[in-house]
């Protein structure tokens, strides 16, 4: 809900997004057992992304993405299984919508996969997050 | 699922000429009670580094002229918040059939992420005898659920020998962030003879005395791979290791030790 002109109250539907989004991203400053990385992504939304992998162990991460399409940012949280092969590092798992601002404050959702793979050697980031979020 | 374990059977041989100081059978069912011991260190210990791991655990047997019972299973458990994953470690993996047709060099170099020794104990009349060999570690093939580390020992004197251990990292609880999972082959002297017994393994995990190769323009070129980064926070107490040995004779022993916060 959201005051008109006048003040008064006025009812904004929800909507229901399929969220798709391929995110290219490189780290910064010095990775240690947090990586910061940021960088574009497409599909739904054509808008900035930015990662944080928290290494827990050699072979668990939790990933917090922050997405800013105009009008507003959704930022999600979960954990993903991690595995490396050769130079590569592989993560997937699901991440929950925790809060949004502007016209995603009200953003929420679920079991939102997320994937990707990382370099290990330059930390350049490839990153695919798709599921249903309420906005 | 785990690499298979592997001894290379062609390659064990036996020195016969030496049989007599070793074919005296130990007494059956004499049940060695043993104690162990760790030691842990980083090279370099400063917070927010990388680094490289060196750890070593001992067997003391408690009785006298007596092999300990050999080791069957090392877990050794590395403390939170270490950036192993984030290092360059392993950036190429080794397939355990190759490492044992071919030893170390039929795995890239850049499989391997440390080395150290392996201390054995041979059953023999009086005195058991000890034996030093060689200690490779490589990362195994790729894994989804965790990574694989091999361990490929290699011994010569009195008993040849080239043998691999698979290792897993797995998760662990608090204040551990991961435990390195061991197997240990039991690897009889001889057909039919007693088993040699594990009484020391020293290793490092990290960049130390390590070179791999990366392809450039048809070249080989060297490279340091980046080591294990070190929490820029210490615990009050260092960061805790542990590591628990299963023996074949049943018992489990544990010890624990911390590498102190650097000043």
């Amino acid at each position: 809900m959201h005051p008109n002109r006048s003040g008064d109250p006025v009812a904004r539907a929800a909507r229901e997004i399929n969220l798709r989004e391929t995110g290219h991203l490189h780290a910064v400053g010095e990775p240690g057992t947090t990586i910061i990385e940021r960088g574009t992504a497409t599909g739904t939304f054509n808008c900035s992304i930015a990662v944080h992998l928290a290494i827990v162990s050699a072979n668990k991460v939790t990933a917090t993405f922050t997405v800013r399409p105009g009008g507003g940012s959704i930022t999600g949280r979960g954990s993903a299984r991690f595995a490396q092969k050769g130079a590569n590092g592989y993560f997937g798992g699901t991440i929950a919508i925790t809060g949004g601002t502007g016209n995603f404050a009200h953003a929420s959702g679920t079991n939102i996969g997320i994937s990707g793979v990382i370099s290990r050697e330059t930390f350049v980031l490839t990153v695919h997050v798709h599921g249903q979020i309420h906005v | 699922m785990r690499a298979r374990v592997g001894i290379s059977r062609a390659r064990i041989v036996l020195l016969l000429l030496a049989a007599p100081a070793l074919c005296m059978s130990v007494p059956l069912g004499a049940r060695a009670a043993q104690t162990v011991s760790l030691e842990t260190s980083f090279h370099p210990n400063r917070l927010g580094a990388r680094t490289t791991i060196e750890f070593g655990f001992q067997v003391h047997n408690t009785v006298s002229r007596q092999a300990p019972s050999p080791v069957t299973e090392v877990d050794l458990h590395l403390p939170s918040g270490l950036g192993l994953a984030t290092s360059t470690l392993g950036l190429a993996n080794c397939e355990p059939l190759a490492l044992i047709a071919g030893g170390v060099s039929g795995c890239p170099a850049n499989a391997r992420i440390g080395f150290g020794s392996a201390t054995v104990a041979v059953p023999a009349q009086g005195e058991p005898i000890e034996e030093q060999g060689s200690l490779t570690a490589l990362v195994g093939l790729p894994n989804s659920e965790h990574l694989e580390v091999l361990f490929y020992a290699e011994g010569h004197t009195p008993v040849f020998a080239q043998l691999v251990f698979p290792g897993s990292v797995l998760d662990d609880s608090a204040p551990f962030s991961g435990r390195l999972n061991t197997a240990i082959p039991l690897t009889p002297t001889w057909p039919g003879g007693p088993d040699v017994a594990v009484t020391r393994m020293t290793s490092t995990i990290g960049p130390r005395g390590l070179t791999y190769y990366r392809h450039v323009h048809g070249k080989f070129v060297p490279f340091y791979p980046r080591g294990i980064a070190v929490p820029k926070r210490c615990p009050h107490r260092g960061f805790p290791f542990r590591v628990d040995l299963t023996f074949m004779d049943g018992t489990r022993q544990s010890a624990t030790s911390s590498v102190p916060c650097p000043r």
